[in-house]
């Protein structure tokens, strides 16, 4: 009879179809890049995967079959399983869906995702799955911090561009204006004069200084431009401290100082021979100027090489010193000077800086009035160097 | 007129001192390297009541500078005002040292180096004018 007949063709057509459509949208999920994955809401209040699609395993690195039928405590560590606990449970709870940001690492990397499940509802009201898909916004998360740090360099870059207009505008300006006022009051003077002649030398030393401004500014933007075009070399570090300090032997010879050069003699470092003559040069003269006159300067040079930490240079005095707390922030601005009567212009240590981090090293110090001062020179380990700067 | 005048660099102080002297300004003329040695003898004076009617005072020291000087006078400004104006004689052009300037009860004036004959002449007709009372 047909009406006896009817069930059951119309149940096989629709288990075909069902088949049919079963395997469309598992396709479409499994087309779709987005991670899809569907919870079944056990009675027990626990979340069990019933579905989980390629993009799923592809991110997580888990196997589908592995998922499906597990309890989401055993596929999600934490403490990312605490935070979707509480957002399945406000889905369920509120039969809303909900949409958080998430971090993961997973085994593909970290990412970045927009996270939202949606609860799936019986006739009676009562939440009986939740599909989930998560939004890859990684690229989007990359590209934005990327910018983030270009601004933040752009910006730092352009503080330092106006501190550097501040300053060299400022020492410009001081011994300009010296020489202006010079120039006025030499034409008040009587030329027989000993302020006269007093006041003529001193113009030609406002301008000396105003020429060495100049060439200091000239110093600084050469050293910008050479670090683009920085190559390194096998420096013999012993021989380019031995250099500055010919260079400075009658200084040091003068106020009775010695110096103790104990660099290993066949230590290469990968480097630039000029910035590191310049390094010595200026620690080494910066020792001679602010010794004390309380004892004889030593001043001791070392390096250590491990492999840990890399090249260690020192270069450490007995000097005058200076108070760390009030100045250390400081030492190494471009024209900041710490000693009264001394005849520093604020730019050796600058230049010390900026030599030592072109080759991607960094400078610290410590010092003590009246004990002295130490500069400790930090290069990375060999295995770094060849990094771009 | 008894004058101090606090600047770091050599020039600067002899300019400024020659200046004064050809203006007629001042015979007694105190210079100081150091800010705070200046401010260790100006405080001591000022328990003798010998403070100096006029200071120039450079800003941009090593140590202790002017902007140092100036707060750690700030407890003293009730004795000293009315006897004791410091002109800020700096090389900066800077827009806010001016403002900043203006901060401090104790300033009389920014000026901008170098220290010219007009200049010396107004402040001399403003300390004859006697204290503003600030």
């Amino acid at each position: 009879m047909p009406p006896s007949e009817n069930p059951v063709v119309e149940s096989t057509l629709t288990y075909a179809d069902l088949a049919k459509r079963e395997h469309q949208l598992s396709v479409i999920f499994n087309t779709i890049a987005d991670v899809t994955f569907v919870l079944s809401v056990e009675d027990d209040g626990r979340y069990r995967f019933i579905f989980a699609n390629k993009a799923f395993e592809k991110a997580t690195g888990v196997p589908v079959d592995k998922v499906v039928g597990r309890y989401v405590n055993e596929v999600i560590p934490e403490p990312s399983l605490s935070l979707v606990l509480t957002k399945y449970h406000e889905a369920v709870a509120t039969r809303e869906r909900v949409v958080w940001l998430e971090t993961s690492d997973y085994p593909t990397g970290r990412v970045t995702g927009e996270v939202s499940v949606m609860p799936v509802c019986d006739e009676a009201g009562r939440c009986y799955q939740l599909v989930g898909v998560v939004h890859d916004l990684t690229k989007e998360k990359q590209a934005e911090e990327k910018q983030l740090l270009l601004t933040e360099r752009l910006m730092q870059q352009n503080s330092d561009l106006q501190q550097f207009t501040y300053i060299v505008s400022h020492n410009l300006r001081a011994p300009l204006a010296n020489a202006l006022g010079f120039t006025d009051l030499l034409a008040r003077l009587d030329k027989n004069s000993e302020t006269f002649n007093t006041s003529m030398q001193h113009l030609r030393t406002s301008l000396k200084q105003l020429d060495q401004v100049m060439t200091d500014v000239n110093d600084i933007l050469s050293l910008r431009d050479t670090k683009a075009g920085y190559r390194p070399e096998a420096v013999a570090v012993a021989a380019a401290c031995q250099q500055a300090l010919f260079d400075l032997q009658e200084a040091l010879r003068g106020c009775g100082g010695h110096l103790r050069n104990a660099i290993p003699e066949g230590l290469r470092v990968l480097g630039s021979r000029a910035y590191f003559h310049s390094i010595f040069y200026n620690l080494i003269s910066n020792a001679i100027k602010y010794r004390s006159d309380a004892r004889p300067l030593q001043i001791e040079v070392t390096a250590v090489e491990a492999l840990d930490s890399g090249l260690t240079i020192t270069v450490r005095d007995n000097g005058s010193g200076f108070d760390q707390e009030k100045f250390s922030a400081n030492v190494f601005q471009l024209y900041r000077r710490f000693h009264t009567g001394e005849t520093g212009r604020g730019i050796g240590l600058f230049l010390v800086k900026a030599h030592v981090e072109a080759m991607g090293g960094q400078i610290s110090v410590r010092s003590r009035v009246d004990e002295g001062t130490e500069f400790t020179l930090q290069f990375r380990p060999r295995a770094d160097e060849n990094l771009p700067h | 007129m008894k004058t101090y005048l606090i600047d770091d660099d050599n020039l600067a102080t002899y300019l400024t001192e020659q200046l004064l002297r050809a203006e007629g300004f001042s015979d007694a003329i105190c210079t100081f390297q150091s800010a705070k040695k200046a401010l260790d003898k100006l405080l001591m004076r000022a328990k003798e009541n010998l403070v100096p009617q006029v200071v120039f005072l450079d800003l941009n020291m090593p140590e202790m500078d002017g902007w140092q000087f100036l707060d750690a006078l700030v407890p003293y400004e009730e004795e000293l005002r009315g006897n004791c104006a410091i002109y800020i004689l700096t090389s900066s052009l800077a827009l806010k040292d001016l403002e900043k300037s203006k901060e401090y009860d104790l300033v009389a004036g920014l000026i901008h180096k170098p220290l010219d004959s007009e200049e010396i002449r107004a402040i001399q007709s403003r300390l004859d004018e006697g204290p503003t009372g600030a």
